[in-house]
């Protein structure tokens, strides 16, 4: 399987007045409206794992899990995307997570010319999380 | 047929520059005609959303096409050529190597992280590649063509050229979510899209289906569009097939030339080297690499690793970090197992044969300005042939070519008039799969059967990707019998209602069934293996200089349904009047 979107934690995102952030980022066209107003995703066997739907929901309800034919054992993959960095969760079968952030972007010499508002890949609400950034240029 | 096409809204569009396809080459072509023309009026039509599209929707850990110290567009064109068994078209690769270093100082510009060391060099991987941040690549990307202004449509699936004489005066395409027939009407057209995946049996099945490596929803449109459309084709023979990790099908670079790690058999021995000498060991060509896996395999010493058991805990935490940019699924992986790169090396495994210009060189027949046979008509990035290994920053650069070609010829270029009887034509040609026929097919079905079919006979991943005469001329036979076939697709997922979304999947398998059809005739006419794995024939074994060092090219005739095949000489450019 590809994602789980937990029918509970999801909100909808105001839709139908406003285009919600997974069903705009999905590369394959795979999450849609159902009509109780949540999010689904029509066909798991499609989903390729890039997980952009994961990085930009707001109520992070969306999380990665492998199909059983590779992994065997359950363990999901969260990730929410801010502004300069993402932060991912790993969990695996018996619940020991482990927490990566990875740098998402610089400052733009186009910041300028961009409306900060037209910057749809981000979740705005990031307070921190204590575990600093690796630099991945060394030794890699 | 009780279907009309009067029920469709049309949206019609005019601009001057026509881009189809919102990845690097469209993007870079979209920031380039605007930095040169502030008047240039632009349409992008996108099948995804600009922001999360193509190749790039999850990220990218490093740059491929890249000029590091001590390298340079000399060493880059040698490199390609060598790698690519001496055929290519060094006009285009060399032109790709003078300016992948500007796309990549753009894409710095744009906002994508590149680390440095110490001296703000760049961290070199491997001799022409760099280590990128890039899991917002796609976004950041877009912000750029967004600050251009160009108008962007997302969602709509371009399903032809709009097409007169010998002119091309535009596309036709439907919104997948908007249900509308879109005809946008261009002075110039960019064909930008991704290349061709799903058309063969990949490694896995049933759920697992889509963890491949290549993008699931790169389905060929492109180009599908020039064959129908009779633009000249080249090189389809050379697929691509690549050395991967098993299971995710993650990228190796990270890691063979990321952290050195070495190729090892079962029995623990660094084959290439121990075993393979003769034809290179280490330094031989990727597609060797690959064989010489499948060998060890065949002689029953696998599986094969690429061996990481030498990184130490801290560096195998950055790894499974790092494959975050591009394969987080593969990080997931490790975690689920509880294990890590250290303890738990990757296996390696070949996946199914795509068809992409941007890796091998499958793609439009173009001139150096990457104008393509047809008038009005250009190709970049995935969907240009001739120059293997170009990735994101030369498709990147192809996009800027083509864009300055055209904005220099911009004011020569006119509108002309659609026929009215053509847009019925193909209205009815894309929406009559909503309508449920006496006999009817899915497109997951059509899907599948293409992909056994040609994994059976036209070398897929169960034949060992061999290839011979008799095999591809049952290709050849059933291929055309799925073409047929196609006409009972029925645009639904559980064969009683009808959505816009599989209506998408009927074209991507329609496309699909027509690069197939090229592809066949490509890979039945060269005689003689050029490069193994990717073109090896069973019956003629060897490389042949003397007989074959040219281009195989096609030209499709959409009304009778044959493949006319041309060859074009092979031209190497004198470097020295080069510079």
């Amino acid at each position: 399987m590809g994602i789980l979107i937990d029918q509970n934690s999801c909100n909808g995102c105001g839709f139908p007045e406003s285009e919600t952030p997974c069903n705009m980022a999905c590369p394959g066209d795979l999450i849609f409206m159902q009509s109780n107003g949540k999010a689904e995703i029509c066909c798991n066997a499609d989903c390729w794992d890039c997980c952009a739907c994961i990085k930009i929901c707001p109520q992070q309800a969306i999380e990665l899990q492998l199909p059983f034919e590779i992994t065997g054992k359950e363990g999901s993959l969260k990730a929410r995307a801010y502004r300069e960095k993402t932060i991912w969760t790993t969990r695996d079968a018996n619940g020991n997570e482990e927490i990566f952030e990875t740098p998402a972007r610089n400052e733009s010499s186009l910041k300028n010319l961009i409306n900060p508002e037209e910057f749809s890949d981000v979740v705005d609400s990031y307070k921190g999380i204590s575990k600093s950034f690796t630099d991945l240029g060394q030794g890699i | 047929m009780s279907f009309s096409t009067d029920k469709i809204k049309i949206e019609r569009i005019k601009t001057d520059f026509l881009i189809i396809g919102a990845g690097a080459a469209g993007c870079f072509a979209a920031y380039e005609a605007r930095r040169l023309n502030p008047n240039i009026d632009i349409v992008i039509l996108e099948k995804a959303h600009i922001d999360r599209s193509g190749c790039l929707a999850a990220g990218i850990n490093a740059i491929n096409a890249y000029i590091n110290a001590g390298q340079s567009p000399e060493s880059f064109l040698e490199y390609v050529k060598k790698d690519s068994m001496d055929l290519i078209r060094e006009d285009l690769v060399y032109s790709i190597a003078k300016e992948v270093n500007h796309a990549v100082d753009l894409l710095e510009e744009w906002g994508l992280p590149i680390p440095k060391d110490e001296n703000g060099e760049r961290y070199a991987r491997g001799r022409g590649s760099i280590i990128v941040q890039g899991e917002r690549i796609k976004p950041i990307i877009a912000q750029a063509v967004k600050s251009t202004k160009a108008k962007i449509l997302n969602r709509v699936v371009v399903t032809n050229l709009i097409k007169k004489g010998n002119k091309i005066l535009g596309a036709y395409g439907f919104g997948v979510r908007d249900g509308k027939f879109y005809i946008v009407e261009a002075k110039a057209t960019l064909v930008a899209t991704g290349g061709a995946g799903g058309i063969y049996k990949p490694n896995n099945e049933g759920n697992a289906r889509h963890k491949i490596w290549y993008s699931p929803f790169n389905t060929g449109a492109g180009y599908a569009i020039g064959i129908r459309a009779g633009a000249e084709m080249t090189t389809f023979e050379m697929r691509y097939v690549s050395m991967r990790i098993k299971d995710l099908m993650a990228p190796t670079g990270a890691v063979a030339q990321g952290v050195n790690a070495q190729q090892v058999n079962a029995l623990g021995e660094r084959y290439l080297e121990e075993r393979y000498g003769a034809i290179g060991g280490r330094q031989m060509p990727t597609s060797a690499r690959l064989l010489a896996t499948l060998q060890e395999n065949a002689e029953g010493r696998g599986p094969c690793y690429l061996d990481t058991t030498h990184l130490t805990k801290e560096q195998a935490e950055r790894l499974k970090a790092y494959y975050l940019h591009m394969t987080p699924g593969l990080t997931l992986y490790w975690s689920v197992k509880s294990t890590s790169p250290n303890n738990d090396p990757p296996e390696i495994v070949g996946t199914e044969p795509y068809i992409v210009g941007g890796h091998a060189q499958a793609g439009y027949w173009i001139d150096v300005n990457r104008k393509a046979t047809l008038e009005n008509l250009y190709a970049a990035g995935d969907v240009a042939g001739g120059a293997p290994k170009k990735y994101v920053s030369g498709s990147g650069v192809e996009g800027m070519i083509a864009a300055r070609d055209i904005n220099s010829k911009l004011s020569s270029l006119n509108h002309e008039e659609i026929n009215d009887h053509e847009i019925k034509e193909e209205i009815h040609r894309v929406f009559n799969h909503i309508e449920k026929q006496n006999i009817s097919i899915l497109p997951d079905e059509l899907e599948l059967r293409m992909q056994k079919t040609m994994d059976d006979y036209a070398g897929g991943i169960s034949s060992g990707y061999i290839l011979n005469e008799q095999k591809l001329s049952k290709a050849r036979k059933y291929i055309k019998q799925l073409k047929e076939d196609s006409k009972y697709l029925y645009a639904s997922k559980d064969g009683v209602t009808p959505s816009l979304h599989e209506l998408m999947k009927c074209h991507e398998v329609i496309d699909r069934l027509d690069v197939a059809t090229v592809l066949i005739e490509h890979l039945s006419y060269r005689k003689e293996t050029r490069w193994p794995i990717y073109q090896s024939r069973g019956d003629f074994p060897n490389r042949d200089d003397k007989n074959w060092l040219k281009f195989v090219n096609s030209v499709y005739d959409n009304k009778s349904g044959e493949v006319k095949i041309v060859e074009r000489e092979c031209k190497p450019i004198s470097l020295l009047t080069a510079k």
